[in-house]
């Protein structure tokens, strides 16, 4: 654990051509491939939920093709037990005015990482969402590719993480604006919290905007959750743990405000309590 | 109210204050003045119970309650109130969830709340923040922050008040508006304060019943409201850093 994992990804990573079977010199085993189409004008919601309990590394891959004028809101719960070293890809096209929507949670592990990577064609809208969290002394991350293919297409990351005492975050995110892809959005925002002694959150968003007539903002922030600030609270009458949950939570609600579903929220809630 | 006894305190085994004492009566306005880093606001922040400095000796009592190992919040259940010279900020919070917070548990509070907020806003020349609880600390000019401490005291109505430096940040003009209101405040709801501040005007105002000195962690001289001003007269706004323990004020070097 530590910053090797990270800058390998840095370096190590570069055309992210991740196979399961090689990475970080270790290696994985791809125990499952899932595919997943979305037939024109269809709408869904889906909910995922991950807790695997092998005891080896292992990579799990789902294909998702969201066809014309096709809408999918998909949320993804991970739980990976403390020891557990997985890698989760996800590799997603969204055709013509087609709409995916990803809500991405994940906790905990010793190695954590989901990789998702996205093209988009002509209108097509992906939006992720999600909060990554690690108290437990691994490493857990989020990988973002991002190829906007055709004009007027959208894409919007917004991602919380939090980590704990001598545990890691790591968000790591590039999305490609083409030379055909006028008209596009992309935005890029990650806010880290640090809530452990020694806790590390590192955050790497960039937006390469190759068209005209783009919208683009990308920004990173980190915060700790600041003894001073919990005395403060407490000097105002607020108990101390109830002080530390108050900026915990608040940092949490910038991306569990997105949620609509109260009973989704309400899971993901319990889940990173 | 208040009663400190041979007191001794460390911040990571680095000594803070040595052996003080100090008694506060209700209704006495006493007044810390002296140079920095002189250990001022260790002070106030041992009364309220900072969780990062230690009591190696002494005691503090509330009452005739010991209250060295009691938790910050419990502190102000009793009464207290310490406003910061330099109070935190929540970028995602509002005024009105702070408040919100702050005043929980007491539902008649909150129903007035608003009547309060705004009487009180007016009083402190926060008329620009009127009726608008959604503000955040962040969009507040460094005035209407340090003013926002008072209008959280106010509103909480404390019976002890610890003021850090609440001028700092403030214009002269304002100082001296917010010492005169103070004053009356103090005076009308017979309050017991304790003002750490080096601004002699401020304390010209306010006209504290006690004033103490301190340097390097101790307090050299205790006296009436006249001894912060003896001193100045005799020559010397600036306290020495250089003062040597138990040898009083150097005021000449």
């Amino acid at each position: 654990m530590g910053n090797q994992s990270f800058l390998q990804a840095q370096k190590g990573d570069p055309d992210w051509t991740f196979t399961p079977e090689h990475y970080f010199d270790k290696k994985f085993r791809l125990i499952e491939a899932s595919m997943l189409e979305m037939i024109p004008g269809k709408k869904d919601s889906i909910i995922l939920r991950q807790s695997p309990t092998e005891k080896e590394l292992v990579a799990k891959q789902l294909r998702i093709d969201i066809l014309e004028n096709a809408n999918l809101d998909l949320t993804i719960i991970n739980e990976a037990e403390d020891r557990l070293q997985q890698v989760f890809i996800y590799d997603i096209h969204v055709r013509d005015g087609g709409q995916f929507n990803l809500g991405l949670f994940v906790k905990g592990g010793k190695l954590n990482k989901h990789i998702v990577r996205v093209t988009l064609d002509n209108y097509a809208t992906f939006s992720s969402y999600g909060h990554i969290i690690n108290t437990v002394g691994g490493d857990s991350e989020i990988i973002t590719k991002v190829l906007h293919e055709g004009s007027c297409s959208n894409s919007h990351i917004l991602y919380t993480t939090e980590a704990g005492e001598d545990s890691q975050t790591v968000y790591q995110g590039v999305t490609h604006i083409g030379r055909h892809s006028q008209y596009s959005q992309a935005t890029i925002e990650i806010s880290n919290l640090i809530v452990g002694e020694n806790g590390k959150c590192h955050s790497v968003p960039e937006i390469f905007n190759h068209s005209d007539s783009t919208k683009i903002s990308c920004g990173t922030s980190t915060d700790y959750v600041d003894h001073e600030r919990i005395y403060y609270l407490r000097t105002r009458g607020i108990a101390k743990t109830e002080a530390e949950s108050l900026l915990i939570n608040t940092h949490r609600n910038r991306t569990m405000d997105v949620i609509v579903d109260e009973k989704i929220k309400e899971e993901i809630l319990q889940l990173l309590d | 109210m208040i009663k400190i006894k041979n007191l001794t305190v460390t911040s990571n085994d680095d000594p803070l204050l040595s052996n003080i004492n100090m008694t506060i009566e209700a209704g006495e306005i006493h007044a810390i003045t002296g140079p920095k880093f002189s250990g001022k606001s260790a002070l106030a922040h041992v009364i309220t119970g900072h969780p990062g400095i230690t009591i190696e000796k002494g005691s503090i009592h509330w009452g005739s309650t010991k209250i060295n190992h009691l938790p910050t919040e419990d502190r102000i259940a009793k009464g207290m109130y310490i406003s910061f010279q330099t109070p935190s900020d929540f970028e995602d919070l509002t005024n009105w969830d702070l408040f919100q917070l702050f005043f929980k548990g007491n539902p008649s509070e909150i129903s007035d709340l608003q009547l309060k907020y705004d009487a009180y806003c007016d009083l402190l020349d926060l008329g620009e923040l009127h009726g608008d609880l959604r503000i955040n600390a962040s969009e507040m000019t460094p005035s209407q922050f340090k003013k926002n401490e008072l209008l959280y005291m106010m509103i909480k109505d404390p019976e002890f008040i610890i003021l850090d430096e609440i001028d700092d940040g403030l214009s002269t003009e304002e100082t001296l508006k917010i010492g005169a209101i103070l004053r009356e405040y103090f005076r009308i709801n017979k309050k017991t304060c304790l003002i750490i501040t080096r601004n002699q005007e401020l304390l010209d105002i306010i006209k504290p019943t006690h004033v103490h000195i301190m340097s390097d962690g101790e307090i050299l001289m205790s006296g009436g409201p006249d001894l912060y001003k003896r001193i100045v007269e005799d020559g010397q706004s600036e306290f020495s850093t250089s003062t040597k323990r138990g040898s009083g004020l150097d005021l000449h070097s």
